[in-house]
């Protein structure tokens, strides 16, 4: 009869090792963090889905969604929605098509390449209130930019830059670029130029060089900025407000909930409107991933073992 | 022809892989030159290749090997010089129409493609049709036996099969003329054993002109019709694997090639093609010269540790040595010895001597070589 | 390269705007009177010192920054080592750790805002400095798993395995070997958490009160009611509040080149 080691019961005569527990202590570290996140982040998350759940006295009576149906049912708050929509994707789309060629341009040395990535990037630390500030004067009817124009002739009368959709969409296209900017250069920095000269002796012009290599393998770097961006733009609060018509055209859902919860003292209501914001970006991600992954599956580092 | 045509193989349309030999794919290369900054990366680069030939540049790195292919390809543009093929001058020929196979050191494979997307990709660009792109890409997969990865994405093959599949992606397209970059170089010995005999025989199979660029010399002399030796950017020398393995001419081939004692010397007389030297040490030598070498000058003498006789000493004539230590190196031993006169020699040797042994070395003059000095 | 010509026009126009927009605010915050010409009627340094005694500009900025390094040192004491352990060991529910730990940033700040607001009142923190910095920590720490975790990947870790080898207990290798490895990073990382800290607006203003209002929320306020404050003294208190944020910035920017900022996902 053969002897089998191991644990091959009412068979051989080896003892049989137990498995080493896994290692828990190493994680430690973790914990703090871990701790945080799910105390100050997690929870009230939670308790404001639940509050969502909970409609005050005044609504009580449609029951558990109540107060999604009152948001939903409001033509008003309902065109919240369309409003944030109307400024975060044109937005989005918008720096990602100027940052896309300039990142996949800076990834090899330019003269004066510091100053340019710095130059991109000083609008992160504009703020919300220096840059509405600066954009009431710089694009009101005193404003240069009039000025230049009617200087020009090419307008007879100023243009209504501020304080209507216009100025929400400029002043979150130049807030939001340089995060955009710095996600794509990262990506863009990682591809390895071999594989476009690759396709370069295979016979691929620059067209093709970038349809079927470099944007399939910039996919999810595009991803990641697009989802970033959309997140960014669709919370928009302040520069609505400042810039915008928080009362017509800007009124966008971050604005609904404020007022929800601190005009109107409905924290309930707040909290479901501010549930709706969470699921139409989840979507939005979620879509952007799916979309990333039929363009490509793999690393962006060229084909080495 | 204008630079606007692709360069288009001649052949039979949809292609097979049928052997062409020696009728397309000669190389005419003229005083290329290349430098970067003020580093001269290849200077007066001249080479004639024929159809079909295997010719390998071979050189230390930064001996501008990889430069003159990257010229080649079109991946660089030259200072000056020509590079025309069967007479055309591929100057303004970008990279994407000279229709060269390129195989990359580091393989470069799409990472978001199938293997047989990958294989597929050249004949695409082309405008090949479908049926024939996968025709051809199962044909060639086969030829290096890799048809059950054509599903495969490279980051699931190992380095030897990824370095299979960059060969089957140059070879689909039918080239006129191969490129090849160190493409064993990031492989094990094993392996790389074994891609060199796969490399020869589809070369014999396909016949297409090949231009291989490798630091490993047993490469070179196993895979090349010619090999042409590379340093500072210069062409050394160029000749079949016998003429450069057993008459070097300078004493950096000679180096290359095993010639591991060299010595500095001074030449004391010159008979014909017989040299009496002098090194540093006193010791008096016998060899061989080559041309330019006069009695009073400086030279450098190279002899191999296997054309050194190591005897017992008081055996006879010979230089008086000691040996130092000894490494059996299977079928015999390598020696390190130092002369009585100073000057050290590693000698190869089929006998085992002790540590601290006193011998006698001797040297064929047939197999002694004497170099003008670098 | 004047083949890249595209690029330094688009951006130079960008600079332009950019430039143009801080310009008017800045001649704005130095002008006497601005009645509607190229540029301002007289020049004084009076916004700046209306601003100062007004807003209690100075008291502000204390807020500010202090709240912005306690929130700065907080997440960094939090979030390095944890980035450390994720990117060292592989462990079942790495990948759904590291997403939970960097979700705070991909939701809206508004989402967990109102009932952590909520939440900090009932514990008698809301309105506080206190309350504030906690705050703020919740969006700071991703910031800094983000950035930290490919960062120690990249450390080769046999530079570990030979201290340890060499006898350094792990406390000793962290202090020796790890630490003035990754110490210019996390400068530069925490400069630009700080930055970011400071920027930060929707949290703050659902969490302050009176005496606990950073920069950006006071300034919101003020500007909301403009019609009141002359836009003058708004626009010098705007200045004070970019250029602090600028000087951070461009420090962050010298030791670093940000193209290493950026997280990629490795497989």
């Amino acid at each position: 009869m053969q002897r089998t080691a191991g644990m091959r019961a009412g068979g051989g005569t080896a003892p049989v090792t137990p498995r080493a527990a896994f290692q828990w202590g190493p994680l430690l570290p973790l914990a703090p963090a871990l701790f945080v996140v799910l105390t100050l982040f997690v929870y009230p998350f939670i308790y404001g889905l639940q509050l969502s759940l909970s409609p005050l006295p005044a609504l009580a009576k449609g029951g558990l969604l109540a107060n999604y149906a009152a948001f939903f049912g409001d033509p008003r708050e309902r065109l919240s929605i369309w409003n944030t929509l109307r400024l975060a994707v044109p937005v989005t789309l918008l720096d990602l098509c100027v940052a896309l060629p300039l990142a996949y341009r800076l990834r090899r040395p330019l003269p004066g390449q510091r100053v340019i990535t710095g130059l991109l990037v000083i609008p992160m630390t504009l703020g919300t209130v220096l840059l509405a500030e600066g954009m009431i004067e710089f694009f009101g009817p005193a404003g240069w930019v009039n000025k230049t124009l009617l200087a020009f002739h090419l307008v007879k009368f100023p243009v209504q830059f501020v304080h209507n959709y216009t100025g929400v969409f400029l002043s979150l296209t130049i807030s939001d670029f340089p995060a955009v900017f710095l996600v794509l250069l990262g990506y863009a920095s990682g591809l390895d130029p071999r594989l476009e000269q690759a396709a370069r002796t295979l016979g691929a012009g620059w067209w093709q060089r970038l349809r079927r290599v470099t944007l399939p393998l910039l996919a999810p770097g595009i991803a990641a900025a697009a989802a970033l961006s959309f997140v960014a733009t669709f919370s928009v609060f302040p520069s609505a407000v400042l810039v915008g018509e928080p009362a017509g055209s800007t009124r966008v859902i971050a604005l609904a909930a404020w007022q929800a919860a601190y005009e109107q003292f409905d924290y309930p209501r707040a909290s479901a409107i501010a549930m709706v914001m969470a699921a139409i970006e989840l979507v939005f991600v979620t879509l952007v991933l799916v979309a990333r992954n039929r363009a490509y599956r793999g690393p962006t580092i060229g084909g080495r073992g | 022809m204008s630079a606007e045509t692709r360069v288009e193989p001649p052949g039979p349309p949809g292609g097979s892989l049928a052997a062409r030999r020696h009728t397309i794919g000669r190389v005419e290369i003229r005083g290329l030159s290349k430098h970067f900054g003020d580093v001269a990366a290849l200077t007066a680069f001249d080479l004639d290749v024929h159809g079909g030939e295997f010719v390998s540049l071979l050189g230390p790195s930064g001996c501008g090997k990889s430069t003159a292919l990257n010229l080649l390809a079109g991946l660089l543009e030259p200072d000056a010089g020509q590079i025309l093929l069967d007479g055309q001058d591929l100057g303004p020929v970008p990279p994407e129409r000279r229709g060269f196979g390129v195989v990359f050191q580091s393989y470069a494979l799409f990472p978001h493609l199938t293997v047989g997307r990958n294989v597929a990709f050249g004949l695409e660009m082309m405008g090949t049709p479908p049926a024939d792109v996968a025709r051809r890409v199962r044909q060639t997969l086969a030829l290096v036996h890799l048809e059950e990865t054509i599903d495969r994405y490279p980051a699931q093959l190992s380095g030897g099969q990824q370095q299979r599949v960059a060969l089957a992606r140059a070879l689909v397209i039918e080239p006129r003329l191969l490129l090849m970059d160190e493409p064993l170089s990031n492989l094990d010995a094993k392996l790389r054993l074994e891609m060199r005999l796969e490399i020869r025989r589809l070369h014999q199979t396909l016949g297409l002109t090949t231009i291989y660029v490798t630091h490993d010399q047993e490469e070179a002399l196993s895979l090349s019709d010619r090999i042409g030796l590379m340093k500072d950017g210069m062409l050394r020398q160029v000749g079949t694997p016998e003429e450069v393995y057993l008459r070097p001419q300078s004493a950096f081939v000679a180096n290359f090639f095993g010639y591991r004692n060299l010595f500095r010397v001074r030449v004391e007389s010159v008979r014909g093609t017989r040299a009496e030297v002098a090194t540093s040490g006193g010791l008096r030598l016998t060899g061989t010269v080559r041309d330019g070498v006069a009695a009073g000058a400086e030279a450098v003498a190279a002899v191999r540790p296997e054309d050194v006789e190591a005897r017992p000493a008081g055996s006879g004539p010979g230089i008086p040595a000691k040996v130092e230590f000894a490494e059996f190196i299977g079928d015999a031993f390598e020696c390190s010895m130092v002369a009585d006169a100073g000057d050290p020699f590693v000698v190869r040797t089929p006998s085992r001597f002790e540590r601290g042994a006193s011998v006698l070395l001797n040297a064929d003059p047939e197999r002694l070589l004497v170099f003008p000095p670098e | 390269m004047s083949r890249a010509w595209w690029v330094y026009a688009i951006v130079g126009l960008f600079a332009l705007l950019v430039a143009g927009i801080f310009l008017s605010a800045f001649l704005n915050s130095i002008a006497s009177t601005w009645f509607g010409g190229w540029l301002p009627d007289g020049y004084t340094a009076k916004w700046y010192q209306f601003a100062l005694a007004e807003f209690d500009l100075a008291y502000v900025l204390g807020v500010t920054i202090f709240v912005g390094l306690t929130v700065t040192l907080i997440s960094l004491a939090l979030g390095v080592p944890a980035s450390y352990v994720l990117a060292r060991r592989a462990f079942p529910g790495r990948a759904a750790l590291l997403m939970l730990l960097v979700l705070p940033m991909l939701v809206p700040p508004i989402t967990y805002g109102i009932p952590l607001a909520a939440m900090l009142y009932k514990l008698r923190l809301g309105g506080k400095l206190a309350g504030v910095i906690v705050a703020n920590i919740v969006p700071a720490m991703p910031f800094v798993v983000l950035i930290m975790t490919p960062f120690f990947e990249q450390i080769d870790a046999n530079l570990e395995n030979a201290a340890r080898t060499l006898g350094a207990s792990p406390l000793r290798m962290f202090g020796r070997v790890l630490l003035p490895i990754v110490l210019p990073g996390v400068l530069a990382a925490g400069l630009l958490i700080l930055v970011r800290a400071i920027a930060l607006f929707e949290l703050t203003f659902l969490v302050s009160g009176a005496k606990s209002q950073t920069l950006v929320v006071a300034l919101y306020y003020t500007a909301f009611a403009a019609g009141i404050r002359p836009s003058q003294a708004i626009d010098a208190m705007a200045v004070v509040y970019m250029v602090t944020g600028l000087i951070l910035l461009l420090t962050a920017l010298r030791f670093i080149n940000p193209v290493n900022m950026v997280i990629r996902v490795r497989r």
